[in-house]
């Protein structure tokens, strides 16, 4: 017993992991399983680990569905526009907090770690209000606004560190030249720090798919609904269409996954340079 | 660069110009108009709001409102207002006290080599990607009270007789927010710890087998020195996601039952959103705001300052 453990030890490893894994991963698991579940194996006392019959109708009435197909359709374009506004204003203000020993830019950086702990909820009050003076209320670029403004600041700090980590060496040639500041930074920096962009890009499409508070209190025609939105109404006080909410829950999750899937590395990556090296 | 060639005439402007003093602010620009406009301009209106009556219907005059006190008056005695402070302060240590243990032991899992390692990392990652509603909605089916698969488990090894709601129980809601919270968390935990032990050097535990330590004489004096400080960072980011959480609970108990979840964050939601008392709710913005820049200025500027970079 002894010898076969010490030869067998890596495998023990991996299927100690796998049995982790598995515990981790079954909400997942479970949400799928009776998404893909006919709508009576799912009222059940006795559940049971594997589906006993598979159905797609959840998923079919969802998307045939004119409003929750909407929810999509919004959350993919408060999901775009957000992305790219916000990593183009945090690649500028990366550059220039990492390049620059500008008077004020500490108060700069002060002022975005602050808007990173207040509570979402504060600030959503006063955007009502402000969104509300400016007939932007019930609108999607109501969102789109409120989710750049709350994802920038971690943006900022995120291009910050990128641009940190390539030796200011290159920009100094770059200069020597005959760049300017700006032209030493879209042709020289920017190519260096693509992934550095491309996780923030990821990171902004992320957090505006997920938003539930902005969604939630600026919006309030349920065809102009997010999905987050759209899922947390599915939640009723008395009746719950478990099998229809899991299947929302699923496709909710597919965008998400497959973002994740292909950058995973450069995510890892920047998520602990960002938080690491600020 | 011809259209702005005639300001190289002025001595000011061509000093401005040649030596970049200008680019670094103009770079800032856009991320400064969208800080100011969507963080200090919503703090001023936050403060009007808490020092005037305003209404709901009258919400486009909130500036000719007339002036009161009594939003603060009525926040700083309600006994509700230390609650929601004291549920926020139970619901951050309970959520990342969870996450980390859960995601101290699966970077550990994952440091050693064996075959599927790759995979099982990126597996053990999923819950990050995951949205926080699709997060709530999944443990609110794993922990419904008669279908739930939780439940269902307990009955079947005899551990309860009957079902426990665990959302409507007062005694049991807490628990029950801070599972899909610490679930969604710990992969954060999983990243930045398994960087701290990347970074300590094999030849420490090497030594260390040569002069007879063993597996927790190793964990105490190196591997819990050499991560030391990322756990810290890990906590510090954590804790101050907990406290602005909006997600889990709204879309699980709205802060109930009877006020048993109801954070600071979501205190301030009912209060604006569910109870239109819009002005009670600016108040409690702004003790909140207080609360959180005296932490931050008082507490945690070493630490802050070392997250934000130290280099600024």
């Amino acid at each position: 017993m002894k010898v076969f453990l010490k030869r067998h030890r890596r495998w023990a490893w991996t299927i100690g992991s796998a049995l982790w894994a598995g515990l981790l991963l079954f909400p997942v698991y479970w949400m799928v399983q009776t998404a893909l579940s006919p709508t009576e194996n799912v009222l059940s006392r006795n559940p049971t680990l594997l589906p006993r019959d598979v159905s797609f109708d959840a998923f079919t009435q969802l998307l045939e569905d004119p409003t929750t197909y909407s929810w999509f359709q919004n959350s993919f374009i408060v999901m775009g526009v957000t992305a790219v506004v916000a990593t183009t204003a945090a690649t500028f203000a990366g550059y220039a907090l990492s390049r620059f020993r500008a008077p004020g830019s500490q108060s700069v950086t002060f002022v975005m770690f602050l808007g990173r702990i207040l509570p979402g909820t504060l600030i959503a009050l006063p955007f009502f209000v402000m969104f509300r003076l400016i007939g932007l209320l019930g609108t999607l670029p109501a969102v789109v606004i409120a989710n750049t403004s709350a994802i920038i600041p971690f943006a900022t700090l995120l291009m910050k560190s990128y641009f940190d980590s390539i030796p200011s060496d290159l920009d100094e040639a770059a200069r020597v030249d005959g760049c300017s500041r700006l032209q030493a930074m879209w042709r020289v920096l920017l190519p260096v720090a693509k992934t550095g962009v491309a996780a923030t890009l990821i990171f902004a499409a992320t957090a505006s798919w997920v938003d539930l508070l902005f969604a939630r209190t600026l919006l309030f025609d349920e065809n102009k609904w997010t999905v987050p939105v759209g899922i947390a109404s599915m939640i009723g006080d008395v009746q719950v269409d478990w099998n229809q909410l899991m299947a929302a829950g699923t496709l909710s999750v597919i965008p998400v996954f497959i973002l994740y899937w292909f950058t995973e590395k450069y995510l890892v990556e920047g998520m602990t340079a960002g938080a690491v090296k600020g | 660069m011809r259209s702005t060639a005639f300001l190289t005439r002025i001595p000011f402007a061509r000093r401005f110009m040649r030596e970049d003093v200008a680019v670094p602010y103009l770079l800032l620009l856009p991320a400064i108009l969208i800080v100011v406009g969507t963080l200090l301009v919503p703090l001023f209106i936050l403060g009007n709001m808490s020092i005037r009556d305003v209404q709901m219907a009258s919400l486009d005059e909130v500036f000719q409102a007339p002036l009161t006190v009594d939003h603060y008056t009525s926040v700083l005695t309600d006994p509700d207002t230390w609650k929601s402070l004291r549920v926020s302060v139970v619901y951050v240590v309970g959520s990342v006290s969870v996450a980390f243990l859960i995601g101290f032991s699966s970077a550990l899992l994952l440091r050693q080599v064996f075959p599927g390692r790759k995979v099982f990392r990126t597996l053990v990652l999923v819950p990050w990607a995951v949205p926080g509603i699709t997060a709530t909605i999944a443990f609110l089916w794993m922990l419904a009270p008669t279908f739930g698969v939780v439940n269902y488990i307990l009955r079947s090894f005899g551990l309860i007789d009957t079902d426990i709601n665990w959302f409507a129980n007062p005694d049991t809601a807490m628990a029950a927010v801070i599972a899909p919270t610490a679930w969604k968390s710990y992969p954060f935990f999983t990243v930045m710890l398994l960087a701290g032990l990347a970074s300590i050097p094999s030849e420490l535990y090497e030594a260390a087998s040569v002069d007879g330590a063993g597996r927790l004489d190793k964990f105490r004096y190196i591997t819990w020195p050499g991560v030391k400080s990322y756990a810290f960072l890990a906590i510090l980011f954590n804790a101050m996601h907990a406290f602005r959480e909006f997600d889990f609970i709204y879309a699980s108990t709205r802060g109930g039952p009877a006020g048993a979840t109801e954070t600071i964050a979501i205190r301030i939601y009912n209060e604006a959103f569910e109870a239109f008392r819009l002005g009670t709710a600016s108040a409690l913005g702004m003790v909140t705001f207080v609360i959180v820049a005296l932490v931050v200025i008082f507490g945690l500027a070493k630490q802050v300052r070392s997250a934000m970079g130290t280099s600024i």
